[in-house]
């Protein structure tokens, strides 16, 4: 519970053992004042983190601990339990003998050079950086960080320049090539009444940064992808406004940056076209673009609502669905993107989503169902519209 | 009849013609109506009302006039086309946003404005450029983390007289990168984009000893929020401790903005990774707006930060926050005691924001024998600091480096 949390303190508790972060806490207090007032203390520490991995876990490591316990009752001494299960036990100078005695048993109980790197008896205020150093390595911070660095990716990040460069590039090329179009079919179970309920364009943005940016990996530069997104989309926009595009009376959706929606390109076709047209337009806007500007989103929902377009929420999961409230939010649809750890359609997470949907077949889109089980998947979650590779594949041998 | 854009290169010839325009309006003919307008404070907004209203204009007549910058003025056109305008646009911006001026009683509004100190101009809105990102790169490396960083304190108020330090917590201000990054942060993408850079920044100087000190202003006071982007919480995968148990308590918490909290993936599986580290995850970005927008308690993480406004208190928010438990509540932003009471009222035990760092600064001078060597605005900068530089001129470092005094045992 949340509030235990706040009930520990992080002054001088009597507790024998103060408790993870607020024992590393409490310790580097203890430490401190120490220091602060020129007074002698022994540490003595015992570090898991530095041990074999066989080591750390089962009855061995149950044995070391054991072998600490009387140290938590000692007079003089006080013990302290670190987040990562180290241990350590700050005392006077009249218990040194205790202290001394239990890092020999330690010591015996570990090989030569295990017990070098994890068993410690420093002195303070003398050894006060090395004592600080290890509590702070236990609380997670360097350990973290360099997990952080070691998840070095295969590819690189694209640099300002190499988006200068893509940029330059996309101005030049012709998009056609780089956006998909496909079907959003209403499918029954047992294949009856299927029919195309709308068609689908979007840019493909693997493909172009595979183009434009060669050996990058935009995953890195979320940013930078949301700009090149940007500038594609102010140039879709600009061929939908053509003429023989307002001609058009089949339902489309765009999927588009919540920014775009204010771009000139965007105020120009919202001008040029007439009502009935606009509501064969489906706006696709994405949870995070959503969340990240709140007030944007809700200007932009007012607008497209007032004008006639139809929108729709796009979430990469059943969870930010169901975090995100599609039909209260004002939306006429929800897209979910198939994956393969897709909860079951009887999860949680899917139950929760769907209590809130009092249509699910009118609802939502399944996208990316390019394997039988995506189908599956939707029709058992009473789904009914579907968008991907089978979709299509199914039209084309119909 | 079109408005008409004027150069301006001869702003008296268009003084005198958005004169002519008013009286215009103003002329002896039933049926027509002046729309006024608050367009909102938001580029995007004002670019999307003058197109609405320019489009209107080209078709039925009347001048786009700006009175103030969020103060525009629609001079005519005929009453039903004004009232459809106007309920478009309360529906699009809110309550209040469009009043509608029928003819002839609203004369006198208009003539006020012929004889108004400052004149209304035309008004245009030239559509926004592309922010180039030439010279983008060097001003990134002039960026550096004292500048955007603070060392906020997040203090427990169950006593009102006497607050204790619960988190610190590392904050990217974003007003201060928002200026230090001009004009290059108008693109929300590059601004984002320079967000994330200093929050690897950040990480990397947490993971080095010595750096690490400089910014903390010393060792761990308290368990510490660290605000950070989605791409830099390690995934699931990424053992640490290699450890099978979780660790008992949390001494770090990723800090993430909620639009990335909710669509990182797997946000239950990462809390439980970094749960074993001894890290656990805060979210950021709550608000009056997004209570509304989500169902935030069924997030999976230790806390949510919330930001103290007075529209907080409006029905829709309120709705909301009871379906959250108070205790994994902070209230942030807290500009004065009403954000505090507010927040007391409502069961919240947890607060930052500049109403606490005053309090905070108070406390710590209390304690503070060399206190009338500084002033009160002194030792809250120096609080706040994240650089050594930052706390130059403390007369007592510990004390600084404790944030607050350690409750009498």
């Amino acid at each position: 519970m949340p509030g235990e949390r706040l009930r520990g303190g992080y002054g001088l508790g009597t507790a024998p053992q103060p408790e993870g972060a607020i024992g590393a806490v409490a310790l580097s207090t203890a430490i401190r004042d120490a220091v602060a007032m020129g007074e002698e203390r022994l540490v003595l520490m015992l570090r898991f983190s530095a041990l074999p991995h066989a080591r750390r876990f089962g009855t061995r490591a149950e044995l070391l601990r054991e072998t600490w316990e009387p140290l938590n009752s000692t007079a003089r001494v006080r013990s302290f339990r670190l987040p990562g299960g180290d241990l350590v036990a700050i005392g006077q100078p009249i218990a040194g003998d205790v202290l001394e005695y239990h890092r020999r048993i330690l010591f015996s109980m570990l090989e030569a050079e295990e017990a070098e790197r994890a068993v410690h008896l420093l002195r303070l205020p003398t050894q006060a950086a090395a004592v600080m150093s290890a509590v702070e390595d236990s609380l997670g911070m360097v350990t973290a960080m360099r997990a952080m660095m070691l998840a070095e990716p295969e590819q690189r990040a694209a640099d300002t320049a190499a988006l200068a460069s893509a940029e330059r590039s996309l101005a030049a090329a012709d998009l056609s090539i780089f956006f998909r179009r496909q079907k959003i079919c209403w499918l029954e179970p047992g294949g009856q009444d299927t029919k195309t309920v709308w068609e689908d364009r979007r840019a493909d943005l693997a493909e172009i940064c595979e183009r434009l940016l060669p050996g990058c990996d935009i995953s890195l530069t979320p940013a930078f992808a949301q700009r090149l997104l940007k500038s594609i989309d102010r140039r879709q926009l600009s061929d939908i406004a053509r003429p023989d595009e307002r001609r058009n009376t089949r339902s489309i959706s765009l999927p588009l940056c919540l920014e775009s929606l204010f771009a000139p390109e965007f105020l120009r076709l919202d001008a040029l076209l007439p009502k009935t047209q606009r509501q064969r337009l489906i706006i696709a806007l994405n949870a995070k673009d959503a969340l990240a500007t709140p007030d944007l989103f809700i200007l932009a929902r007012n607008f497209l609502q007032a004008r006639g377009y139809r929108i729709m929420l796009e979430a990469d999961s059943p969870f930010v669905a169901s975090v995100v409230p599609s039909l209260r939010n004002g939306f006429n649809y929800l897209r979910l993107f198939w994956s393969d750890d897709f909860p079951s359609p009887d999860s949680r997470s899917a139950r929760l989503l769907r209590s809130k949907l009092p249509n699910v077949a009118e609802h939502i889109v399944l996208a990316g169902t390019d394997r039988a089980a995506a189908i599956a998947w939707g029709w058992e979650a009473g789904i009914r519209m579907f968008q991907g590779r089978l979709i299509e594949s199914q039209r084309s041998g119909a | 009849m079109p408005i008409s854009q004027t150069p301006a290169s001869n702003p008296q010839r268009s003084q005198t013609s958005m004169q002519d325009a008013l009286r215009r309006a103003m002329r002896d003919e039933a049926g027509r109506a002046a729309l006024r307008v608050s367009p909102g404070r938001q580029p995007e907004s004002q670019r999307l009302v003058f197109a609405l209203l320019r489009d209107v204009a080209n078709v039925k007549g009347g001048s786009l006039l700006e009175i103030t910058p969020e103060d525009w003025l629609l001079t005519e056109l005929p009453s039903h086309e004004a009232v459809r305008l106007q309920a478009m646009l309360v529906r699009i911006l809110g309550e209040g946003a469009a009043d509608l001026l029928p003819f002839p009683e609203s004369k006198p509004v208009l003539s006020g404005l012929l004889t108004a100190p400052k004149m209304p101009q035309f008004l245009d809105l030239p559509p926004a450029e592309p922010v180039s990102l030439t010279g983008f790169d060097s001003q990134l490396d002039r960026l550096n983390l004292a500048q955007v960083f603070r060392r906020q304190s997040i203090v427990g108020i169950s006593d009102p007289s006497m607050p204790k330090l619960v988190f610190q917590r590392l904050t990217l201000d974003g007003l201060s990168l928002q200026q230090a990054m001009a004009p290059y942060s108008e693109d929300r993408a590059l601004l984002s984009h320079a967000r994330s850079l200093m929050q690897k920044t950040l990480l990397e100087a947490l993971g080095d000893e010595g750096t690490r000190t400089s910014v903390l202003g010393g060792g761990p006071i308290a368990p510490l929020l660290i605000d950070l982007s989605s791409e830099l919480v390690p995934s699931p995968q990424t053992s640490i401790y290699d450890t099978t148990e979780p660790a008992t308590a949390r001494a770090l918490y990723a800090t993430l903005p909620l639009h990335e909290a909710v669509t990182l993936g797997n946000l239950a599986a990462r809390r439980e990774a970094l749960s074993r580290e001894a890290w656990g995850i805060a979210v950021s970005g709550l608000c009056a707006t997004t209570l509304t927008l989500v169902d935030a308690e069924i997030l999976p993480v230790d806390w949510l930060i919330l930001n103290w406004s007075p529209a907080l208190e409006n029905s829709g928010p309120l709705k909301a926050l009871r379906r959250l438990e108070a205790d994994r509540l902070i209230l942030d932003g807290c500009d004065g005691e009403a954000a505090l009471a507010w927040g007391l009222s409502r069961g919240i035990q947890l607060y930052g924001g500049p109403w606490i760092e005053d309090i905070v600064a108070a406390g710590r001078m209390d304690g503070c024998s060399k206190a009338a060597l500084c002033t009160r605005a002194e030792c809250r900068a120096r609080g706040l600091a994240t650089s050594p530089s930052g706390r130059v001129g403390c007369h007592m470092p510990h004390l600084l480096e404790a944030v607050l005094p350690s409750p009498p045992s």
